[in-house]
């Protein structure tokens, strides 16, 4: 029978695998926070999102330097070349993600104190925030399981992003003429563009699940023939 | 016991009236077609040594002006399959080869085909380089002096130069190849192959006696040579098959119920591309990512 060989460099791979999928959960919980603090108009919170933003970027470089290590020491092929080459992309997508964050963040001061808040608005960020979270941990669990259903699943939950995103936009035309309170509701389209990005995040990071899986790179949605049917690509 | 002259003769590729052969054989060369045209077609080829099987079933195109890389683990067949692309297997006393192996559309068994005007249109370099103990210029003439070639000296000039490596010996052409570099020696001996206007060049571990440097040279070479040529390279360094080839073959050990006889297989035969990021085979995907030995 053939021998088990390159233990430890599987090992390392499983371990980069390992952590890379925990950046995920670094930006769930910056994702938590970041809706939190634009709920209740929390600036410190808000700060702590920033500041905590150098562990994602640093979770970026680190893992970043150890796939190039491993790239230059071990030579991976196949599989092994194509996950590679999908952490890298996604980690790239928790770095953006994580920057979302930020973006989001630095918007809270700009409010004000007591801002004009819409309620409807409110509601739908909130409502927007724990559906991205949910995204962000399903493209874990697909990127884990290697499980393409899953990942394309991320399309029809972003949908609901996508949608909630547009109600926003169309609330914030309808405000009113009171300019605090139009100019509050502007700086709340720009948090609801950036989780509409962190959403988009999360079905990039499923397209990398299936490229793993089949080693055929298709986006689920092409952007630029919005509407047209993509292949589906099938495991080999 | 083996002659070693004749063995000398039949490694350096030499054999009887066969310039004409040879040249109508390069005279319609064409750079690397758009269209593959195979240059031997393996159909069910099985090895035997003494009744016993070493290479079972193996049915495959190889191409023209194409890198065909051998892959697989000790004991797969590797070199004893690339030993048949040229009869050197004839050698080897109770060795039968079943099946057919095509060569240009010939049975290259056939009763009509003669050994040594095999070896000299189908070229073999060694793993270890084997110049014959004389000056560089007498190791490159060898073949040619006794195919009755003319034009010697531009011969051994285009040979040298064919290898890469006119430039660095030019001077020393009298000197012994024994007091070559092991890059060099290897080179020479790619040379030796070139003089007699080859047809196929077959490489079993041409690199593994060799430093990175000198590899990386004879695989400079190799990415030139087949333009020209058409290459069968047996390999265990599989970089060195991803970096080079077009298409990869992949063998591995089979072992009969009783674990006391093993054979060699071929499970999967693409792409060199397709094989080192998309194999299809769990198999091939295991060995090419070292998960298995």
């Amino acid at each position: 029978m053939p021998e088990q060989a390159r233990i430890h460099y599987q090992e390392e791979l499983e371990a980069l695998e390992v952590r890379a999928l925990d950046g995920l959960n670094l930006v769930a919980r910056a994702l938590e926070r970041t809706v939190e603090a634009v709920q209740h108009q929390d600036t410190e919170l808000a700060e702590l999102v920033i500041a905590d933003d150098d562990v994602i970027d640093g979770r970026y470089l680190e893992l970043h330097q150890s796939i190039l290590t491993l790239l230059a020491t071990q030579a991976p092929v196949a599989t092994d070349l194509r996950l590679i080459s999908a952490m890298l992309h996604m980690l790239k997508n928790i770095e953006r993600m994580g920057d979302q964050c930020v973006n989001i963040a630095k918007l809270i001061p700009i409010a004000g104190h007591e801002p004009p808040a819409d309620e409807r608005i409110i509601k739908n960020i909130v409502t927007m925030g724990k559906q991205v979270g949910t995204q962000i941990s399903q493209a874990k669990r697909a990127f884990q399981g290697r499980d393409i259903e899953l990942a394309r699943d991320l399309v029809r939950q972003d949908d609901v992003v996508d949608n909630l995103n547009k109600e926003c936009f169309h609330i914030a035309l309808e405000i009113g003429d009171d300019a605090d309170r139009r100019e509050w509701a502007m700086t709340m389209i720009l948090v609801t563009r950036a989780l509409e990005r962190i959403g988009d995040n999360t079905v990039d990071i499923g397209e990398q699940v299936a490229f793993v899986v089949t080693g055929l790179f298709r986006e689920f949605q092409d952007a630029s023939h919005p509407g047209e049917p993509v292949p589906e690509p099938q495991a080999s | 016991m083996t002659d070693p002259e004749q063995t000398q003769q039949e490694e350096a590729g030499v054999g009887v009236d066969i310039q004409a052969t040879a040249q109508e054989a390069r005279k319609d060369h064409k750079p690397a077609p758009s269209v593959r045209e195979p240059i031997f077609e393996l159909e069910n080829v099985s090895v035997f040594y003494s009744g016993k099987k070493a290479v079972d079933g193996v049915s495959a195109d190889f191409y023209r002006n194409n890198i065909t890389a051998l892959i697989g683990p000790s004991g797969c067949g590797k070199s004893t399959l690339i030993r048949c692309l040229n009869r050197m297997n004839d050698l080897i006393p109770g060795a039968t080869v079943e099946g057919r192996i095509g060569y240009h559309g010939q049975d290259l068994y056939g009763p009509e085909v003669d050994p040594v005007e095999v070896r000299k249109r189908i070229g073999m370099v060694f793993q270890k380089p084997n110049p014959f103990p004389k000056s560089v210029f007498d190791n490159i003439a060898f073949g040619p002096r006794i195919l009755g070639m003319g034009d010697i000296e531009e011969r051994v000039e285009r040979a040298l130069s064919g290898a890469a490596l006119w430039d660095e010996i030019k001077d020393r052409l009298d000197d012994n190849a024994f007091g070559m570099s092991g890059g060099q020696q290897q080179r020479l001996c790619i040379a030796r192959c070139l003089a007699v206007d080859p047809d196929v060049i077959l490489m079993d571990e041409p690199c593994s006696a060799l430093d990175p440097i000198s590899t990386g040279k004879i695989e400079d070479l190799m990415l030139e040579l087949k333009e020209q040529y058409s290459i069968v390279i047996v390999t265990h360094n599989m970089q060195q098959a991803a970096r080079v080839s077009d298409r990869t073959a992949f063998l591995i050990v089979e072992l009969d119920a009783d674990e006391q006889n093993r054979w060699g297989r071929i499970v999967e035969y693409d792409e060199t591309e397709k094989i080192f990021t998309n194999p299809s085979d769990k198999r091939t995907e295991d060995y090419v990512t070292g998960k298995v030995g």
